[in-house]
């Protein structure tokens, strides 16, 4: 049986936010890495990234307690939307009240979709993730979702 | 460069063996987890609603029905005005006192437009000698509602002043249609629901016309494209038909590739014959409904086959256009239509998908 995601599985190290990002290669996480990086905050900000889940064993020593898991889709190619569907399964539920959300790639062009976006709403709703549509590549919308992710929760 | 690989008839034979059954275990393992559950549902409650009930609307694009062929004498004429030919497909809102009694009036104010347009050089290529004239006429006889609203057909054709025995040349063509089952009725007064606009000819003409109507009848016409989604749903809906008197074109499926050098599209080509025995073995015969899983299958099968052969992931491209025996459709609008039988079908999934995209109260007093 493949390792679940576990929260809290170690001790969450002081002043400091591990964020986890999920998806698979062309989705662009190492580009939504690099955003979350700009951001100045009042924390210290940990960005981790994973094409898929569950995450290899060795090394399982030295990861720290994710706080924030971010699954990162996009939208106009068929096999991102799998490879999300398939890592949901490998989190623990603690991180769906509210310590994850679906990043939806590549919204912006809706003729290139490659799935109805009712669907990923479905697969957001099933799991009850806050999704964020956006495109990535578009420096505003880069803003903004930096802007939406790192903020102090209200 | 343009890489072809094509898969010959040869190598389709053990398809429809092998994939099909390592599908299938592919399906059971996809369905566990919440999600799996609840979709499920959704889908057994569509099949549920399917059986229940024969209504017409379509559920939010997961379920797709063939219209049953009624062919008439007039619609034949239609159909083969538009078969075999390349045409730019427009969405439209519904047009604003539109009056098929109007027509002539129609074509002097465009006309008149036209020539505006000319003398004011905005034509590029047409000097100011040239005359314009544009036609509206009705299908004669094709009424698809008992209001009496009909098919349009619009010709732009142009002539030069000084070569006297010069024949007025076609510029443009198009044709407003709009034939459904329920949304044709015209809304609420004043209002004429007509959302397929299929032209051919000039872009330049076609600029012109565009922003004429919507001027004239308060409408938006936008360049209709399709996203993947649909074109995958389009491939396996048309996949099974065959028209029965020429030799069918073979299905195709052009995948554009993201971000590779040297490689731009793939295209993989599939005996129309091979491809509707895999749709009849994935496909409920008794049903004349389509599935959005039966869809997935189809598809499912058909990477899977591939990835065999080829070892690429078709799911990680984009499908950029298809062909079937009956159409050929690409993402950016653009179709061609090669049955005359099928063209009811391909036009009412294009009404269907451009009457989705309206507001929820304008569709609900459709």
């Amino acid at each position: 049986m493949a390792e679940i995601l576990k929260y809290l599985a170690k001790l969450p190290t002081p002043l400091t936010a591990v964020t986890l990002i999920v998806g698979d290669e062309g989705a662009g996480t190492l580009e939504l890495a690099n955003l979350l990086l700009q951001q100045i905050t009042d924390y210290h900000l940990r960005v981790h990234t994973a094409t898929r889940l569950p995450l290899p064993e060795d090394g399982a020593a030295s990861r720290p307690n994710f706080d924030f898991v971010i699954f990162l889709l996009d939208i106009t190619r068929m096999e991102s939307f799998k490879q999300t569907e398939e890592a949901l399964q490998y989190v623990d539920v603690a991180y769906f009240h509210g310590r994850s959300c679906l990043i939806v790639n590549g919204a912006k062009k809706p003729d290139r979709w490659a799935n109805d976006y009712s669907i990923v709403e479905e697969l957001a709703n099933a799991y009850n993730l806050q999704i964020i549509c956006c495109q990535l590549e578009d420096e505003e919308d880069g803003a903004v979702v930096r802007r939406r992710l790192t903020a102090p929760a209200i | 460069m343009e890489s072809d690989t094509t898969l010959t008839s040869a190598e389709t034979e053990q398809w429809l063996t092998t994939p099909l059954t390592q599908i299938n275990d592919g399906q059971a393992t996809a369905t566990s987890g919440v999600l799996a559950s609840r979709r499920s549902a959704a889908l057994r409650r569509q099949k549920s609603r399917l059986i229940g009930t024969a209504s017409t609307k379509i559920g939010a694009s997961r379920r797709r029905t063939r219209t049953p062929r009624i062919q008439t004498e007039p619609e034949t004429l239609l159909a083969a005005e538009l078969v075999n030919k390349t045409w730019s497909i427009y969405k439209a809102s519904p047009l604003y006192s539109f009056s098929i009694n109007l027509l002539k009036n129609y074509s002097k104010s465009l006309t008149v437009e036209l020539e505006a347009a000319i003398k004011k050089g905005v034509a590029v290529g047409l000097d100011s000698e040239t005359t314009c004239k544009a036609t509206f006429s009705v299908f004669e006889g094709f009424a698809y509602d008992q209001d009496g609203a009909q098919s349009v057909k619009l010709s732009v054709s142009a002539k030069r002043k000084q070569i006297s025995d010069n024949e007025p040349s076609e510029v443009l063509t198009l044709l407003l249609t709009g034939r459904m089952n329920d949304a044709s009725k015209s809304i609420s007064g004043s209002f004429t629901c007509c959302p397929v606009m299929l032209t051919r000819g000039q872009v330049m003409f076609t600029d012109i016309v565009m922003a004429w109507m919507q001027n004239q009848f308060d409408c938006s016409i936008y360049r209709m494209s399709f996203s993947q989604y649909h074109l995958a749903w389009m491939v396996a809906m048309w996949a099974g038909i065959l028209p029965e008197n020429t030799s069918p074109k073979s299905v195709m499926l052009v995948y554009s590739v993201p971000e590779t050098e040297g490689v731009d599209t793939l295209t993989l080509s599939i005996n129309p014959h091979d491809c509707k025995r895999l749709w009849v073995s994935v496909h409920n015969a008794d049903s004349s409904s389509f599935l959005e899983s039966e869809v997935h299958t189809f598809h499912k099968s058909l990477e899977l086959h591939f990835y065999q052969h080829f070892k690429i992931h078709l799911s990680c491209m984009q499908l950029s256009s298809i062909g079937t025996p009956i159409v050929f459709v690409s993402s950016e609008g653009k179709m061609k239509m090669y049955s005359v039988e099928h063209v009811d079908s391909v036009l009412q999934l294009l009404v269907d998908l451009i009457v989705e995209e309206y507001p929820d109260r304008l569709q609900e007093s459709l």
